[in-house]
């Protein structure tokens, strides 16, 4: 049998099954900093001298909010709502249709969803990427 | 336990993938429907709870709308309504019809048949103005209160 012809665009999987379609996606990039200001940091002379703070990024994270939908029943909205509660590691994969795109390791950190269409769940989640990957050429 | 990766069935990938491909289109359809109206239905259930009014002229019966048509409501204020400064002083809406939108007035007001029968009867302009149009509008709900009106009233019988 031949391949089901995919259509480009971004797919959540779990267990390497697709369980969702994403249809909307922001990833947020944010980095911790510290303060890292020493005695010489200082600009300007006494009695006007003031402190220039320096900071170093000490960890950056990447978070991803989502949107798209899935499956009723255990092919997709009950693999995400179970993957949602217990912390399961989600893949997340953005394919053009070459098949070249970004894959992201995770897991989801809140999911919310809507059954208000016959056989189809709507979901908003959110999802910490823990790694990025290219895939494809 | 084994730390072998588990190698998902293609031909289940694959079912999932067009499973999702329907169910989006479903998404699909499904916003766009919530973003139109659809006032067939809601027009067939109105038409069902009012009960066309019936007319009776020269032994033959009429159905005429049981309320006024959008479109004669627009022509209405467009065309026949009037502000005219009273004799107090204060300014007061009138009914009056253009001559030229006369014929145009009678079609929209009584339909093209029960016009037609009108026109061709030989029945007088003050019956048609005085009776006629003032107990049609009342029952649609449309207050006429011209002069003449107020001053000669006839009796319609029913």
């Amino acid at each position: 049998m031949a391949d089901y012809k995919r259509s480009a665009g971004t797919l959540i999987y779990i267990d390497g099954l697709p369980v969702g379609k994403v249809n909307s996606f922001t990833r947020t990039r944010e980095v911790s900093e510290e303060d890292v200001t020493g005695f010489e940091d200082v600009q300007g002379t006494a009695p006007e001298q003031i402190n220039v703070l320096q900071f170093i990024a000490v960890a950056v994270g990447e978070t991803a909010a989502l949107g798209g939908i899935s499956l009723e029943g255990d092919d997709g909205q009950d693999a995400l709502s179970d993957a949602a509660d217990s912390g399961q590691i989600v893949v997340i994969k953005q394919e053009t249709q070459a098949g070249s795109g970004f894959e992201l390791t995770g897991f989801l950190t809140n999911f919310e969803e809507t059954g208000e269409i016959p056989g189809t769940y709507t979901w908003t989640a959110n999802f910490r990427v823990n790694s990025k990957s290219k895939i494809g050429s | 336990m084994s730390d072998k990766k588990v190698v998902p069935d293609q031909q289940e990938v694959d079912r999932r993938l067009r499973l999702l491909d329907e169910a989006e289109e479903r998404a699909r359809e499904y916003q766009t429907m919530e973003l139109s109206s659809d006032y067939d239905e809601a027009i067939k259930e109105h038409r069902k709870r009012k009960q066309p009014l019936i007319v009776k002229f020269q032994g033959k019966r009429y159905e005429m709308p049981s309320s006024i048509p959008f479109s004669l409501s627009v022509f209405i204020m467009r065309e026949c309504i009037q502000k005219v400064k009273g004799s107090d002083g204060k300014m007061k809406e009138i009914f009056v019809f253009p001559d030229d939108k006369v014929l145009e007035f009678m079609e929209r007001v009584f339909g093209k048949q029960f016009a037609q029968a009108v026109m061709s009867s030989d029945i007088g302009t003050d019956f048609v103005a005085e009776v006629i149009i003032p107990d049609i509008l009342g029952k649609w709900g449309l207050m006429v209160n011209n002069n003449q009106s107020e001053e000669k009233k006839t009796a319609i019988p029913g």
